[in-house]
C-alpha cells in the first residue's frame, strides 16, 4: 500500500516472475507460483498457449509477457 | 552539487518534524490509527498522553512500571481483534496470552498472571469459543502464567465481529534488567530472534480475500524464554527490548531511533525473511520488514556483550536462526538507514498506511 | 533466495558504476527521466542513486499512474463509493490520493465499503461473492494494466456478472510524455522508458522521442542492474552522438509488444478526445474509456457520475516537480503544509512520487560524489 515502506504493486506497475502449474484452458486462467512457493490465480488470454514450467510475466492478475527460459 | 540555504532549512524542518512529538489533527478514527504506525503514534502522544499524563505513560512502552511497597511490577493490556479467529499457526487465543506475555517480557518483567475479558457477539457458535478458550489454557499452561480474572460481556449481532479478547497482563520486573527506549548508545548492537514478517502474512493470506496461497504460518509464541537468556547473559549491558508486532520491525527501530535521538543503521540482507513470505510479500508490495510478528523481539545490546548475548538467544529454542542485524550510530538522529544488499542506501520510515487491518 | 538475484548482484553493480562514471564527461550535468513509477520504486529499494555520481540526476517522470489522477476523478470515485448498495474497489495507493474533500480511505471511514484489490479479477470475484451488491472496479494505470482490465471486462460479459463495472482511469504514456517535452522550460537528457509499458506497447511508440525531439531513451527492466545498464546506455549514446530507441530489457519487451494485449485494448476501450492529468492539465488522447459496444460495463454510465472539474490545489506545484523543472524541496508547500501524512500533492502521496521519495530520502541523496 501507499507508504514509504510498501507500495502498490499494480500502481507501481511491477511485474511478478511466476511459473504455471495447472492450466484452465476453458477460462483463459493458469494457477501460477512464485519463487517463495505461493500460488496464484493469473489470466493467461495475452501469452496463450501456456504449459505447465512455462514462465510468466505477470502483472494485475494477468500475465503480460512470456520468459524465455533462463532470462529474468 | 552543494545543498543550498534553502534546501538545508527544508531539510531541517522536515528532520525537526520527524523527531517532534506528534499532533493528532485528524478527523476520524481510520484503520491507519491502528495499524502501529505514523497514524496511531499521532493518536497516542497527540491525544492520550496530554489528557492521561504520568510518566510511565509517556515512555510509551509496551508495559507501564508500576512500584507497590518498593516491589517494581509491569503491567499490561491489549486487546485482540484478529481476522479470522483461527489461522495457520495459531489462532486469537493462543495470540492472546503470547501477545500479552510478550509485552511484559520485553519490558524486562517474569510474567505471573494475566486477565481475560471476552466481548462476543449474538450467535457465536459455542464450538468456537470452547476452542478458543481451550487455546487460551494451552498457551497460558506453555507460558506459565495464570489466568486469575475474568470477565464476558455479548453485545448484538453485528455490534461486534465474533469475538474479541481484551487481557491485562502483570510481571514481576526482573532485577537483571536496566531496560530503556531512551537507552540506546552509539556502537550498540541490534539482535533480532529470527525470521520476519510470518505473523502477518499467515493472517493476510488466511483472510482469502487476496487469490493467493502459500505455505506461511503464524509465529506466535511466547518470548519469555528468550528474554530470560538474554537477561541472564547480557543484565545491565541489555538496554532495550521490544517485540516486533504491528508495524514489523522497522516500526520498533524508527521508535527507538526517536526515542534514544541516535541513528540506526540495519544491513538488509542479514535479516532472515522465509523464502514463502518474501514470494507473497513482493506479490502484494510489503515490504517484510514492516509486517507484523508475534514471537520476534529485537534486542539493543552494548558492543562488549552483543556477541555472549546472541549466542544465548540461538541456544533457546524458537530462535536458532536469531542474528545481528545492524548497529546503532550518532548520525543522523532519529532516523533508521539501512544498507541494501545492492550496495545502496536507503531511509526506512514508519509506516503511513494501513497495510493488514486487524491482524491481531 | 530469489531467481532474480543474479541481478541484484553488489559486484556486478560496482562494475556497472564504474563504467557509468568512465563514460561522464567531467563537468557535465545529466538529466535523465526514468518515466515509469516502477523504476522509481526500484531506485529508491535498493539505493541505485547511491551507486551514481551526483552530476548524473534521475529526475521521476509522470509514470506513477496515482500520481497523475486529477482531485475531480477522486471525488466522482468517492461519490460513487458512497451510494447505496456499492462495494468500490481499487488499488492500494488509490485509497489516499486527496480529493477535494477527503480521500477513498476517509470515504470508508465515513462509512463506504471501499475495499483493496491486487488485480481487476480479484474485483471481478467479489462481484461474483455479492451478487446482492453493486460491485464497481476503479481503474488506474497505463497500459501496463488496461489489458488485465479489458480481459476482466470480457470475462465479466462472458459470465453474465450484472453487478459488476468498471470506472475506467486508464490513460496512455506517449501523449503525456509529449506534453512535457513540449513544456519550453524543461531540460532533460535523455530517458529510462518504461519497461513493462513497453511490454503491451513495444518499443516502436517511443521512436518520436529521438525523431521529433532529439533525446535518446533506453528501455529498462526493474532489476537495480537494468537500470544501472540504462544508464550507461544512455550516457554512450550521448557519448558516441548517437539519439535512439535502444532496448536494454529484450528479455521481455518485442519491439512491436503484445499484439494480443493491443487488439483486447482496441475492442473494450476507446480514447476519450481528452482527459486531465494532475499538474499537467488536459492532454489530447491521453485517456481510456470503455467503448460503446461495453456501455453496459461502463459504471461513469451506470451512476451518472457528477463529472465536477476540480482545479488542482493552488499552492501545489505538482506538475512542476513532474516536468523536473523544480526539486520536491523548491515547492512552496513541500514539508510544511504537504507531508506523507498529509499530503496536499499526489506526488506526496504514492512512494512512487518525487515528493514522497525526496520527504523520505533527504539529505541522504546528496552525499555523493561530483564528477
Amino acid at each position: 500500500m501507499s507508504c514509504t515502506s510498501t507500495h502498490c504493486v499494480t500502481c507501481g506497475d511491477d511485474g511478478v516472475e511466476m511459473t504455471v502449474h495447472t492450466i484452465d484452458e476453458r477460462n483463459g486462467l493458469a494457477v501460477c507460483s512464485e519463487a517463495g512457493g505461493g500460488r496464484h490465480t493469473v489470466q493467461t488470454a495475452l501469452v496463450e498457449p501456456v504449459a505447465p514450467g512455462d514462465r510468466l510475466l505477470v502483472h494485475a492478475g494477468t500475465a503480460i509477457a512470456m520468459l524465455e527460459a533462463g532470462a529474468a | 552539487m552543494g545543498i543550498t540555504a534553502r534546501e538545508e532549512k527544508i531539510l531541517g524542518i522536515i528532520e525537526t518534524a520527524r523527531g517532534k512529538r506528534r499532533k493528532f489533527r485528524d478527523q476520524h478514527i481510520t484503520m491507519a490509527h491502528g495499524a502501529g504506525g505514523k497514524a496511531t503514534q499521532s493518536l497516542v502522544e497527540g491525544m492520550f498522553v496530554p489528557l492521561l499524563g504520568g510518566s510511565a505513560l509517556a515512555e510509551l512502552g509496551d508495559a507501564g512500571a508500576v512500584t507497590v511497597d518498593g516491589l517494581g511490577l509491569a503491567l499490561t493490556t491489549d486487546s485482540y481483534v484478529v481476522k479470522p479467529l483461527r489461522f495457520p499457526g495459531g489462532s486469537i487465543g493462543e495470540l492472546a496470552v503470547n501477545g500479552t506475555v510478550n509485552d511484559l517480557a520485553v519490558a524486562g518483567a517474569r510474567p505471573a498472571a494475566l486477565s481475560l475479558s471476552l466481548i462476543l457477539e449474538e450467535g457465536l457458535d459455542a464450538g468456537v469459543l470452547q476452542a478458543e478458550i481451550e487455546a487460551v489454557a494451552g498457551a497460558a499452561r506453555r507460558a506459565e502464567v495464570a489466568i486469575v480474572a475474568g470477565d464476558t460481556k455479548v453485545v448484538e449481532r453485528g455490534s461486534a465481529d465474533q469475538m474479541y479478547i481484551c487481557t491485562a497482563g502483570i510481571g514481576r520486573t526482573d532485577s537483571r534488567a536496566r531496560l530503556s527506549p531512551a537507552a540506546l548508545c552509539p556502537g550498540d548492537r541490534i539482535l533480532l530472534s529470527g525470521s520476519v514478517g510470518e505473523h502477518g502474512t499467515a493472517i493476510m493470506l488466511a483472510r482469502d480475500e487476496f487469490d493467493l496461497d502459500a505455505d506461511v504460518k503464524s509465529d506466535t509464541r511466547s518470548l519469555w524464554p528468550a528474554v530470560d537468556a538474554l537477561l541472564d547473559c547480557a543484565g545491565p549491558d541489555l538496554r532495550c527490548l521490544r517485540d516486533a508486532t504491528r508495524g514489523g520491525v522497522a516500526s520498533v527501530l524508527n521508535e527507538l531511533a526517536r526515542a534514544s535521538s541516535v541513528a540506526i543503521v540495519v544491513t538488509e540482507e542479514r535479516v532472515p525473511v522465509a523464502p514463502a513470505v518474501a514470494g507473497a510479500a513482493e506479490l502484494l508490495g510489503i515490504d517484510p520488514m514492516y509486517i507484523a510478528n508475534e514471537g520476534k523481539l529485537v534486542a539493543f545490546v552494548a558492543p562488549a556483550a552483543a556477541d555472549a548475548a546472541l549466542a544465548a538467544l540461538r541456544s533457546v529454542p524458537g530462535c536458532e536462526d536469531a542474528v545481528e542485524i545492524g548497529e546503532v550510530r550518532t548520525e543522523p538522529p532519529g532516523m533508521v538507514l539501512v544498507h541494501t544488499g545492492f550496495g545502496g542506501r536507503r531511509v526506512m520510515d514508519q509506516l503511513v498506511g494501513d497495510p493488514l487491518p486487524r491482524i491481531c | 533466495m530469489r531467481f532474480v538475484d543474479e541481478f541484484r548482484d553488489a559486484e556486478l553493480g560496482r562494475a556497472l558504476a564504474a563504467e557509468v562514471l568512465s563514460l561522464v564527461e567531467p563537468g557535465r550535468h545529466y538529466k535523465f527521466m526514468e518515466v515509469c513509477g516502477g523504476h522509481t520504486h526500484s531506485i529508491y529499494k535498493y539505493g541505485v542513486d547511491d551507486l551514481l555520481p551526483a552530476n548524473v540526476e534521475l529526475v521521476h517522470g509522470p509514470g506513477c499512474p496515482v500520481c497523475v489522477i486529477p482531485m475531480g476523478r477522486v471525488d466522482d470515485g468517492i461519490a460513487v463509493a458512497h451510494r447505496d448498495g456499492v462495494i468500490f474497489t481499487c488499488f492500494g495507493d488509490m485509497l489516499r490520493v486527496p480529493g477535494s474533500d477527503g480521500s477513498l480511505l476517509d470515504a470508508k471511514a465515513a462509512g463506504a465499503d471501499v475495499r483493496m484489490v491486487y488485480s481487476p479479477l480479484d474485483a471481478l470475484r467479489i462481484a461474483k461473492h455479492n451478487p446482492d451488491r453493486e460491485v464497481v472496479f476503479f481503474a488506474i494505470g497505463f497500459e501496463t494494466t488496461a489489458p488485465s482490465t479489458a480481459l476482466t471486462l470480457k470475462r465479466a460479459r462472458a459470465e453474465g456478472i450484472p453487478n459488476f463495472s468498471c470506472m475506467c482511469n486508464h490513460v496512455t504514456i506517449v501523449p503525456p510524455l509529449r506534453a512535457l517535452l513540449e513544456s519550453p522550460d524543461l531540460r532533460l537528457d535523455g530517458f529510462i522508458g518504461p519497461g513493462h509499458v513497453s511490454t503491451i506497447v513495444g518499443a516502436r511508440p517511443f521512436q518520436f522521442l529521438p525523431a521529433d525531439y532529439g533525446k535518446p531513451i533506453v528501455i529498462a527492466g526493474f532489476e537495480p542492474l537494468d537500470i544501472l545498464q540504462a544508464v550507461a546506455m544512455i550516457l554512450t549514446q550521448l557519448a558516441e552522438g548517437r539519439c535512439e530507441v535502444e532496448n536494454q530489457y529484450k528479455r521481455v519487451v518485442p519491439w512491436e509488444g503484445n499484439l494480443r494485449a493491443l487488439q483486447v485494448m482496441a475492442e473494450v476501450f476507446e480514447l476519450r478526445p481528452h482527459f486531465e492529468w494532475r499538474g499537467l492539465g488536459f492532454i489530447s488522447h491521453s485517456g481510456l474509456r470503455l467503448s460503446d459496444a461495453y456501455a453496459e460495463l461502463d459504471a461513469e454510465r451506470r451512476f451518472g457520475v457528477p463529472g465536477v472539474r476540480v482545479a488542482d490545489p493552488k499552492a501545489c506545484q505538482c506538475g512542476e516537480v513532474l516536468k523536473g523543472v523544480i526539486k520536491p524541496w523548491e515547492c512552496k508547500v513541500f514539508g510544511t503544509a504537504c507531508t506523507p501524512e498529509r499530503p496536499i500533492g499526489t506526488c506526496m502521496v504514492s512512494s512512487e512520487g518525487a515528493c514522497a521519495a525526496y520527504y523520505n530520502f533527504g539529505r541522504f541523496a546528496r552525499e555523493r560524489e561530483v564528477v
